[in-house]
Parts: C-alpha cells; structure tokens; sequence
C-alpha cells in the first residue's frame, strides 16, 4: 500500500475538487482551471 | 473604587478596541497574551483590595500560565482553561471576601448575565465620586465648537488654493489610508463583534454590586459543629440510632460486594492480565471504565448522606467511620484498577485524549478520597470537600493544560504503537502534523470525514478524498494561514511545524502554485476584498476523541 507521496497529484486533487466560481453565476471559471492545470503539469 | 464614571467608560471602550484589533478574524495565539497583559493591570487598578488574597494569586498563575500554553503551543484545552481562568479572575478579582472556585464562578456568571444592564446603569450599581464625573464632558464641550469651524475653513481653503490641497493631501492620505485600514471593512459582523467586546470588557471590569456571593459565604464553616437544638417535626425522622443500624447493614454489605469485585480485579486485571484475539478491549475499557467512576462517585454521595451533621457526632458511631474508612480504601483500590484497565488499552491501542482524561480523572479522584477521609476523620464539612476539590480540579487541569498534548500523543503513538490508528493521527492539530509519515496515509478514496461532509466547506456533499488528500488539505491550509495571518495569532509550536513542512523543497515547489491559485481564486470569487477575510476557516482537530 505504502507509495511515495506525489504532491503534483494531491494539488491537481485539491484544485479539481475547489474550482475557482464566477461571482457573478457562481459556475466554475474553466479557463482558470485549464491554465493552472497546465501549469502544475510544466512545472 | 477609585474611579470616577467617564474613566470607566474609557477604560471599557479602550479594551473593547483592544478587543476587536487583537481577535477579529485571528485565531488564539499571542493576541491572548495582549489581552491579558491589559486585563490584569486594569483589574488590579480597580480593585486593589483583592491584591492582598491567596486565592486571586492562585487564578493570575493560573491565567498567565494559561496564556504562555497558548503562546507556546496554541491548543483548544489551553483556550478552554483560559477563559475558565478568566471566569474565576473575575469572580476573585470583584469580590475579594471570595475564597473558593465554588462561590468565584456563580458570581462572576451572574456578573456577566447582568453585563447589558450594569453597562448602562453602573452609575447606580457601583460607588462612584459623582463630583469629578463631568470634567471630561466638559473639556469635550470646550473643543466640539473650535472644531467645526476649523473643518468648514479647511474645507474653504482646500478647494480655493491647489498647493494647500497638495500639502493637505499628503498629511491626510495616511491618516485616511489608517482609518480606512481601521474601519474600511465594517460589516454587520464585525459591529456584532465589537458590541460584543463592550459587553465582555464591561463584564470583567465593571462588578455589579448585586453578584456578592461572599457574604453566603462566610456562613460556611470549613468544621461542623453540633447543632443540639430540638426542632419540633410535622412528620417522623429515623432517629440517629435507627440511621445508625441503617448505615451500619448497608457499608457491610457494600464493603463485602467492592472486596468481592476488587478480588477479581486484582487476580484478573492487575496480575494475570492476557490479550486474547477476537477480546473486546474496547468494551473492557471504556465501560468498564465509566461503571467504575460511577460506583466512586456513588459511593461518595451516600458517605457524604451518611456522615452529615450530628452522626459525626454519635458516641457509638466509631464502627460506622471504621467501616467507611475500609469503603474509601476500596474505592482507592477501585481506582487503581481503573488505571491498570487503562494502562492496558494505551499498552495496545496507544494514547489518545480520553485515556489521558482518565489519568487526569484519577489523580483527581485520589485526591478526592483522601480528603473525603479527612472529611470524615476531622469532622469537617461538605463545604471543605467542595473547597480543596474545585481548587486541586482547578491547579491540575491548568497544569495539564501546559502540556502539548496532541504532540505528545503522536509522538508516543508513532514510537509504541505496532498498528498506528491513522484516521486519528490526520484528525491533529497541524502543529503534531509533520511527525506523520505522509507516504503511510491511505490513498483510498473512499475516506469520508464526518466533520467536513457535515459542513458547507466548498460543496463538500460530493468531496470524495482520501485519507492523504485531506492530509495535504490540511497542510497547506496551514500554510497559507500562517502567511496570510497577522503576528497576533502567532504561536511557537506553529512556527516550527512551519519551518518543517517548507524543509521539504517538492511541497515548497507545489504550496507556492496552491497558494497563487487561492490568491486568484480570493480575487475571482470575492472581488478584490481584504483576503484575510475571505480565508477559508482552518480544519481544526477533532480534541473530542
């Protein structure tokens, strides 16, 4: 079970499970998401 | 008292703004230190002839005590204790006839029911020196006329000459960026929070005269002394003698049941103790446990019945104090069993925060039954048994309080324990946080938390994490917290589990995206509002376990 902790992983995680919301609509703001996805995986 | 009204109510404005600087939106730390360090001071100034009593000495150990653990290590039992501290400070401080916990706390609670009406009529309720009260009152008088003529002039000469406004404005920009820093986030709640200062400024400095409990007090005798008088009875009473017999069958027979159970704890328990598997070890300790505190408690109420008023007297009561003292030694040995059950459970299972409040419990009831034998044997009252009990509770939880225990539990536990309760172990503060081995958390994802699914945080209903998502969760939370606070919510402990996570550079390398990506989303979702005050509340550990 033991697996070396990948903090990528839990970050992606984090993010996926708080989106950023409008506040105006409050619906999830996909090109933030999208931008810091992609920044996590190039970094 | 020494001062007059208008005095007061300066004093309860200043601390109310001390109040609300030090504690909104902060967490305990060493904005309780700046509290105390007005408190005390202030009290002492207004009611210096509490200075001179033991017991006032007692609870200001115990509330400095308090506010260093809080420093130190910032947790909730240290915070409980201290607003206890406070309760009792109060009480001591306004009455200083006080001499037991028992009578501090019901006046100071009453003091603070009473806070709303002593606030506005104090000037009825406290002496006062009338004659001085309305110098201030006058010198605010002196100066609102010279003020306002001065504000309608500069408001002339700003919008007449540009370099007088260019001037001004540089004198008055900071002063206006300070007020705005000040007051710029006025809300609904921050009102509430300030009225609510009032209120508990007021309550800790102003006594209202109706909350004396101290002259209920000296009615108390620490002895008993022999009421002889004959009262005429409406109904029959059991004369002493027939209580007497009375109480005589009953300690036998219970004496004989306790030797009986303690027999087989002794054999069974303290000696020839076995972990069998499939044992319910749980189930041994836990209700095994509250039956017994249960049966010292009861066994203390009917010795308490027993031995009221004149059968402390009786000429032929000496079996009855022999039989009683043989309970309380039992009791004693009931304890220690209670200790051992105990011992066992943290032998297999580890620490954990009930099993120290059993060892905490027990100390206590040791100290309990002996002066319950003192009680009996020196015939003193119920009112020393309250007395020397609230105040050995009082010094031991303060101390105990001075202990980090969420460190220390996980300290032992990594350390003794074979199979480590991890579920548990994320549910710490985070400051015992970084002596768990992050690549041992489960990764499974069906890890549900009951604290966090109950809540609103962020749609919660559907976060499906495991035990190591909300392990990280939790630490950078932290960390960002710890960046974002002000230094009044600074604690030691914090800090050093601060400096041990960012010692690790791949977390550093993620937190710094996590932390820009919660500034963007702070931005997005609330405008540009203060940050600070958008931050999403701390998970705090689960102390109840």
């Amino acid at each position: 079970m033991e697996t070396k902790i990948q903090f990528k992983t839990e970050l992606l995680h984090y993010i996926l499970m708080n989106p950023v919301r409008s506040e105006q609509s409050g619906r999830v703001v996909f090109s933030e998401q999208f931008a810091i996805i992609l920044k996590i995986i190039t970094s | 008292m020494k001062s007059n009204n208008s005095f007061r109510y300066f004093l309860i404005f200043a601390g109310a703004g001390i109040y609300q600087w030090a504690f909104w939106h902060e967490t305990p730390g060493l904005n309780i230190s700046i509290f105390t360090a007005f408190i005390v001071p202030t009290l002492l100034f207004l009611y210096p002839e509490s200075v001179k009593k033991v017991p006032f000495w007692l609870v200001l150990t115990g509330l400095l005590s308090a506010s260093l653990a809080i420093v130190v290590h910032a947790s909730l039992f240290a915070t409980i204790m201290y607003v206890i501290s406070i309760i009792l400070f109060v009480g001591f401080a306004h009455w200083s006839q006080t001499k037991s916990p028992v009578f501090a706390i019901p006046s100071s609670i009453a003091n603070l029911v009473l806070t709303p009406y002593t606030f506005f009529a104090f000037k009825n309720y406290v002496a006062t020196n009338n004659k001085k009260s309305s110098v201030f009152l006058k010198w605010v008088k002196l100066f609102v006329l010279p003020v306002v003529i001065l504000i309608v002039f500069f408001t002339i000469f700003y919008n007449a000459s540009d370099k007088f406004a260019e001037y001004s404005d540089k004198v008055l920009f900071p002063i206006q960026d300070f007020i705005y820093n000040l007051f710029g986030n006025i809300t609904f709640a921050s009102i509430f929070f300030f009225v609510h200062g009032i209120l508990l400024i007021t309550w800790i400095l102003i006594r209202n005269k109706n909350t004396n409990l101290s002259d209920a007090e000296k009615n108390q005798t620490v002895n008993i002394t022999r009421n002889k008088v004959r009262r005429k009875r409406h109904f029959q009473f059991l004369g002493l003698k027939r209580e007497y017999l009375s109480a005589f069958i009953l300690l036998v027979l219970i004496n004989l049941l306790v030797l009986a159970a303690n027999i087989v704890d002794i054999v069974f328990i303290w000696f020839g103790f076995e972990f069998k598997e499939g044992m319910n070890l749980k189930q041994f300790v836990h209700e095994g446990t509250y039956l017994l505190i249960l049966s010292i408690l009861l066994s203390m109420g009917i010795l308490l019945y027993i031995f009221r008023k004149n059968q402390n007297f009786y000429s032929k009561g000496k079996i009855l104090k022999v039989l009683s003292f043989a309970w309380i030694f039992q009791n004693l040995i009931l304890a220690i069993s209670v200790g051992v059950r105990n011992y066992h459970y943290m032998e297999y299972y580890g620490l954990a925060y009930k099993r120290v409040g059993v060892c905490i419990f027990l100390i206590l009831v040791f100290f309990g039954l002996i002066t319950f034998f003192i009680k009996i044997m020196q015939k003193k009252s119920s009112y020393f048994l309250l007395k020397f009990n609230s105040w050995a509770m009082y010094l031991l939880l303060i101390i105990s309080s001075l202990f980090s225990w969420d460190t220390i539990i996980t300290k032992y536990n990594i350390k003794h324990c074979k199979e480590l309760d991890y579920e548990f172990l994320v549910h710490m503060s985070t400051k015992a946080l970084p002596f768990v081995d992050i690549n041992k958390l489960s990764t499974d994802l069906s890890y549900k938390n009951p604290w966090i699914i109950n809540s609103n945080y962020n749609y919660d209903y559907f976060y499906v994490f495991s035990m190591r998502n909300y392990y990280v969760k939790q630490v950078f939370n932290f960390l960002y917290d710890w960046e974002t606070d002000k230094f009044l919510s600074w604690s030691y402990y914090d800090k050093l589990a601060y400096q041990n996570f960012m010692s690790n550079p791949e977390l550093v390398k993620s937190y710094k995206i996590y932390k820009d990506y919660r500034i963007k989303k702070n931005q997005i979702e609330n405008g540009n509002k203060n940050s600070v005050q958008n931050r999403t509340p701390a998970l705090h550990s689960d102390e109840s376990r």
